[in-house]
């Protein structure tokens, strides 16, 4: 690997470190009030049920749409998929992970990666004047950071999928070694997602996950919550 | 940090965060200072709401922001919901001056990140044992207001308060510490001036 492509590699890391603060762990994506509903399940059904959502909606939306932002002609075409995406989250709970969880990577993005200080797209998803989802903003960070797209898109899906896990661990559902066990075991489900949405077209995105968006639903009117979704 | 002060209210579950907000909202109206509430509960909307009902503010100025049952990372390493709930309520109040944000009940290691707040008080209780101060958990050490609480309390649960003095006084060498019985009112004109003082320091209230 060429010196400069480690910089590259390295922001990548950065990106989906968790410690990097975009706001993702108040999100469990309707996994609480679905834990809460099944008290019985056990780390292999929690484990398929978190799959699920990577494989039918995270997979098959947002994985998508990071490809397409990253290779969007201009910043009227980031506003028109932004909007798109957001017309594709059903629930108020799916818009609010998304669209917080992007929001607080472009600010974080423009206030601590140089190369972002004046991206025109993230600029307005900090001024509001577009819904920012996070999908839309990891394809815009990624490419500003010349992170390659099917990085980008892996990233994306691994993120997702260890933060879904992380939830399951601090609601004392799943251990942190069996949830390292599965990121692990799981590389070849996210090569394949990620092979998959950088051939999608735009007109291929969809999002399928009923029991959970019922549960992320449901949860929106839980008063007793740990999480924001 | 531009736009209204940020002022954190940290400490354990039970030492009188809520009750330090409800005492302190009164006096900020009082004195003409345009304020708003962020409350970080742990699990329920339970604090969020007993301010809302409390008639001390206008409930539209009270928010609540769930943590991922992790209440010190909302407030230190990630203060991501936090800052997005702010900006809400800037938006929503163009005149806001003050933004109190009470943390969810953590432990003594819990302390905020200047990325959130401007400046902030831990609150600990006598009740929950004199040797806390001696503990020098970093919440202890690093707030810039230090309240020890339930004073009331302290020879009814065998807290010797001159004991929390001495070891408070060595804890945190030049910086303040005042001892209160918040439900009374004991000591809380003295928070009050000092959390006010010290944001004028800071350049933000006039």
């Amino acid at each position: 690997m060429p010196p400069d492509r480690w910089d590259a590699e390295l922001a990548w890391l950065q990106l989906h470190d968790s410690a990097f603060p975009s706001g993702r762990f108040v999100h469990s994506n309707g996994l609480e009030a679905w834990l809460a509903a099944h008290p019985a399940a056990g780390a292999e059904v929690i484990a398929a049920v978190i799959e699920a959502h990577l494989r039918h909606n995270v997979g098959t939306l947002d994985a998508v749409c990071v490809a397409h932002a990253y290779r969007a002609g201009s910043t009227a075409d980031l506003v028109r998929l932004d909007r798109l995406v957001r017309a594709h989250k059903l629930s108020a709970a799916a818009r609010t992970a998304s669209e917080s969880c992007g929001r607080q990577l472009a600010l974080a993005a423009r206030r601590t990666l140089a190369p972002l200080d004046h991206d025109e797209f993230l600029g307005l998803v900090a001024a509001g004047e577009t819904p920012g989802n996070l999908a839309v903003v990891e394809g815009v960070v990624h490419r500003g950071l010349s992170i390659g797209l099917a990085r980008a898109v892996l990233g994306h899906l691994r993120s997702a999928y260890s933060g879904m896990l992380s939830a399951g661990v601090r609601l004392g559902r799943i251990g942190p070694l069996e949830t390292q066990r599965r990121l692990f075991a799981g590389a070849p489900l996210l090569v394949e997602l990620a092979g998959a949405a950088v051939e999608t077209p735009i007109d291929g995105i969809s999002a399928v996950t009923p029991e959970l968006d019922v549960y992320a639903m449901r949860h929106e009117t839980t008063a007793a919550r740990l999480f924001s979704t | 940090m531009t736009g209204a002060i940020r002022i954190g209210i940290g400490g354990p579950v039970g030492s009188g965060k809520t009750r330090l907000l409800e005492r302190l909202l009164p006096m900020f109206a009082t004195a003409g200072i345009d304020t708003a509430v962020i409350t970080n509960d742990l699990m329920t909307e339970e604090d969020a709401e007993r301010v809302r009902r409390s008639g001390l503010i206008d409930p539209a100025r009270v928010m609540a922001v769930e943590t991922g049952a992790c209440p010190h990372t909302a407030i230190r390493e990630d203060p991501s919901a936090n800052l997005a709930a702010i900006d809400v309520l800037e938006r929503r109040f163009a005149g806001l001056e003050v933004v109190l944000i009470e943390s969810g009940g953590d432990n003594l290691a819990a302390t905020f990140t200047s990325d959130l707040v401007d400046y902030w008080v831990f609150v600990i209780d006598t009740a929950a044992g004199d040797d806390i101060p001696r503990k020098k958990g970093l919440g202890l050490l690093q707030a810039d207001l230090l309240v020890v609480n339930k004073i009331d309390l302290a020879p009814l649960v065998g807290a010797d308060l001159d004991l929390m003095r001495r070891d408070v006084a060595v804890a945190r060498p030049g910086k303040p510490t005042i001892f209160t019985d918040l439900r009374s009112g004991v000591g809380l004109d003295e928070a009050f001036d000092r959390i006010v003082r010290d944001a004028l320091t800071l350049g933000v209230l006039t």
